[in-house]
């Protein structure tokens, strides 16, 4: 299973040599026959901009409903302040969708940034310097990407097991490092500053995210490694034949997921000031609500990085403004599960339009 | 059936004919009548008229492209014909609907077999049937296995019901998949086998005639498809040709020998008109004296088992070849998706040991498979795959330079006439022909001396075709040596200074000149 299976499919249906198939009569022709109308068939304006659409929709009702709590410059401010991390998380995720495959792990590889970054000031009574704890953990990070590169490309284990495994795998190993408590002695100030500086009272982390967003933007539309990613998620063999190194792609891909979930995880402990256990699983499936209905917008089909950040403040606003109409703690997971089923059956009804 | 004096009835043998009994062999069960099919501008098949008698085999045999496949098709309800009727013991039988179609007995067994390898043998034959089950929907697996058992051996299968599909030989799965389309008993009464030999061994053909043979003990009828006219005489009762969609020849099969056989497929007349235009007169003289671009010596991997040729700078080759006969096991294997398993290919003199993409794409050579969906990626728009193979032209000052790419886009989708001109279009929702351009377009890209296409025409229609092949000419008078694997041997003789029929693993024969016709390569692939 790959996560471009309900957005476009291209069929292998003809991989084997059909030496005998007579040509006119064949349901490929039909189906060919049928979308060669002369009119392109781009995707829509309403497709294309409905992401932002709803959200302006929403700002309107909510401001009309909820008028005095929710157009409020703190309660934007939050609703922004809130979404930067699992940002980073989401756009984590964009590589590897994009390139056909899934990364289950980036919540396990969080958690484990989050526990490892806050031991090693512990264990070294805060005299670690801050640019070598984060390095160090970003190290990890990157080598939990080859793991997980080198299972799939190397071993051909589905990358959905893959990653799973390696997240319970990455999950023992902070509970081990954590051992049940939550690490929050000797935290450099200077370190915590990293997570809580802010510019009048718009958080730094948002600037964070807007960093990865640009250079993921930039790799994904301006490179050849990013036109070699969707290469190799719009059609694996295809792609090879082209020339494209697609085990390759893969490989970075999940280096660039499990690094840049890793980077969450230290933004996360330097905004929070200490290392809880488990927390990044909390972020997995708002991840991926975010990435696959950023597929559906800006550029239907694709994943990318504009419909990703849409996407996620499509959720963010609406969770929002739910929770001020006063409903309880139970909306979010509610909520972002539903964005997910939503977000798939969309790609998948658009897939079967072709 | 009114039979001519050699035994043949001729192409519209049923309008001679009077309704009922059979003289001599009792009433057809299946009886097609004045089939006619469509697609856009092209006839597939032309007031085709067909029937089966009982506990007969009946071969159908035609070249590709001769409306074999649609005929099938509209019996087994997947096309509806334009017109036509098809009746089986007096009573019409719908059309587009393959669960009528199977009610009136009819039964498909296609080359593939349609068998689930990781199923066992029971579970195979229950695939799309209701089981046994007692309360609770249990399934009673001791009743399935024997009822399996029973299944199988009839058709002569003798394995355990949980051993599973992978393990069978090939054999045993065309046996498994005859007891699955017979497991309703009395209720199938024709069964057509689709190529079930092609992809057989042929120590195993026998075993597979022994089969149907005993099919047709049990009372059931047979129309079997293939393309190894040597089977003939072995397996058919009667035979019926068709050619460009039409019956050319229909009878008891005694009366069609080898070479009467080959020229009702291929068409008596010699097509010369083909032959001339628009092949390059100085590409055969020419190739005394170009260098070799491309060269196999004794190379054996997939079907081949002795190849041996050499393709060189400048000229379009053509390689023909049956099904199974190896001819598109050459690219395959300079893909990589085939293992060379022994010889050597050279490019351009060097020797290559490691194929693939990549060691193609570096020596200048680019081949392009047959699928759709692997000679280029169909999700993506056609400018991203004009330019996939080599993007470097693109990246100057750290980034890919987008309004250049369009423009090259564009003037290459100019050049090689790819309708509509919308490089932002994905690439799937273009025609089957266009598709093609686009993939022969987006190599030519990459200046590459070596172009090697399996199948460039393959779901392209007439005028596509015609286009495509004149631009792989146009490609080898600019100096690209050109190979042109294929199956239809009508691409083969307006663009090609030679052709190489591959037969049996080997290069048999080589065409060039005035043997170099539609018809000539087609009795060559027949050959022995």
């Amino acid at each position: 299973m790959t996560p471009t299976d309900g957005l476009e499919t291209p069929t292998v249906e003809d991989t084997e040599r059909s030496g005998d198939d007579d040509r006119a009569g064949s349901g490929g022709f039909l189906r060919r026959m049928g979308t060669t109308s002369d009119e392109p068939r781009r995707a829509s304006v309403t497709e294309r901009f409905g992401g932002l659409v709803i959200l302006a929709a929403m700002f309107v009702l909510f401001s009309a409903t909820l008028s005095g709590k929710f157009p409020t410059y703190d309660n934007l401010i939050g609703v922004v302040s809130n979404q930067t991390i699992g940002g980073i998380m989401a756009l984590a995720l964009l590589l590897p969708l994009a390139a056909g495959v899934f990364d289950i792990s980036i919540g396990g590889a969080m958690t484990l940034s989050i526990i490892l970054v806050t031991w090693l000031f512990q264990t070294t009574s805060g005299s670690m310097p801050i640019p070598v704890a984060i390095l160090i953990t970003l190290a990890v990070g990157v080598l939990i990407g080859c793991v997980n590169g080198l299972l799939v490309v190397k071993a051909k284990v589905d990358p959905f097991i893959a990653t799973i495994a390696t997240s319970s795998v990455l999950l023992g190993i902070s509970e081990a490092i954590a051992n049940g408590t939550t690490i929050s002695m000797h935290i450099p100030t200077a370190f915590t500053d990293i997570g809580r500086t802010t510019v009048g009272q718009v958080p730094i982390t948002l600037a964070y995210m807007l960093i990865v967003a640009a250079a993921l933007w930039y790799v994904l539309e301006y490179t050849p490694f990013g036109r070699r990613v969707y290469a190799t998620g719009a059609g694996r063999e295809g792609a090879r034949l082209s020339g494209v190194r697609t085990d390759r792609i893969i490989f970075l891909s999940f280096v660039a997921s499990a690094t840049l979930a890793t980077l969450a995880g230290i933004i996360y402990a330097a905004r929070l000031g200490s290392g809880p256990p488990n927390v990044g699983g909390n972020f997995l499936l708002p991840a991926y609500a975010a990435a696959f209905l950023g597929s559906t917008m800006i550029r239907p089909g694709r994943f990318n990085v504009i419909g990703l950040i849409v996407a996620l403040f499509v959720v963010a606003v609406g969770i929002n403004g739910l929770q001020l109409y006063g409903l309880a703690f139970w909306i979010v997971d509610l909520y972002q599960g539903l964005v997910l089923i939503a977000a798939v059956v969309l790609a998948r009804a658009r897939a079967n339009r072709r | 059936m009114t039979a001519n004096a050699d035994g043949i009835t001729p192409p519209t043998g049923d309008g001679v004919r009077t309704e009922g009994a059979h003289p001599t062999l009792g009433t057809p069960i299946l009886r097609a009548q004045g089939l006619s099919k469509a697609f856009a501008a092209q006839r597939a098949l032309d007031d085709v008229s067909f029937d089966v008698l009982p506990a007969e085999v009946h071969a159908l045999v035609g070249h590709n492209g001769s409306g074999k496949s649609t005929f099938v098709k509209i019996l087994a309800g997947y096309h509806e014909p334009d017109a036509g009727s098809v009746e089986i013991d007096g009573v019409a039988v719908p059309f587009g609907d393959p669960e009528a179609t199977r009610r009136a007995g009819l039964r498909f067994i296609h080359q593939e077999l349609g068998l689930v390898d990781d199923l066992t043998v029971l579970e195979n034959l229950r695939l799309g049937t209701e089981w046994s089950t007692a309360r609770g929907a249990r399934i009673r697996w001791s009743r399935e296995r024997e009822a399996a058992a029973a299944a199988t051996e009839r058709v002569g299968l003798r394995v355990h019901p949980d051993v599973l599909a992978s393990a069978l030989s090939p054999v045993q799965r065309t046996q498994l998949a005859v007891a699955r389309a017979l497991q309703d008993e009395g209720g199938a009464r024709i069964l057509f086998f689709d190529e079930p030999t092609a992809t057989l061994p042929g120590s195993e053909v026998d075993r597979l005639f022994a089969v149907i043979r005993g099919v047709v003990a049990h009372g059931i009828s047979a129309v079997y498809i293939s393309h190894r006219l040597e089977e003939l005489p072995q397996i058919a009762d009667r035979v019926t040709v068709l050619r460009d969609g039409k019956v050319v020849g229909s009878g008891p099969q005694p009366s069609f020998d080898r070479a009467r056989l080959v020229d009702l497929i291929v068409g008596g007349e010699v097509q010369d008109r083909r032959a001339a235009p628009g092949r390059a007169g100085g590409g055969a003289a020419g190739s005394e004296i170009a260098p070799e671009t491309l060269r196999f010596t004794e190379v054996a991997g997939g079907e081949l088992v002795d190849a041996s040729f050499a393709i060189r700078r400048g000229e379009v080759v053509g390689m023909a070849g049956l099904v199974g006969s190896g001819v598109g096991d050459v690219p395959a294997l300079l893909l990589g998706r085939v293992a060379k398993a022994s010889g050597q290919v050279h490019i351009e003199g060097d020797a290559v040991d490691e194929l693939g993409p990549r060691a193609l794409l570096a020596r200048h050579a680019a081949v392009l498979p047959s699928a759709r969906a692997l000679k280029s990626i169909l999700p993506l728009s056609v400018r991203e795959n004009l330019t996939l193979p080599d993007l470097s032209p693109l990246w100057r000052g750290g980034r890919l330079r987008l309004r250049g790419e369009r423009a090259e886009a564009a003037e290459l989708m100019e050049r090689f006439d790819v309708r509509p001109r919308q490089p932002e279009r994905v690439l799937g929702e273009l025609s089957g022909g266009n598709q093609q351009k686009v993939a022969v377009a987006k190599w030519l890209r990459t200046n590459p001396r070596l172009l090697v296409l399996d199948e460039p025409t393959q779901g392209v229609d007439i005028g596509g075709k015609e286009e495509i092949l004149r631009l792989l000419r146009a490609a080898a008078d600019d100096g690209v040596a050109v190979l042109i694997c294929s199956s239809d041997v009508e691409d083969l003789t307006p663009v090609c200074d030679r052709v190489l029929i591959v037969r049996g693993g080997r290069i048999g024969t080589e065409l060039t000149g005035s043997d170099l016709t539609t018809e000539t390569i087609a009795q060559e692939c027949y050959a022995q």
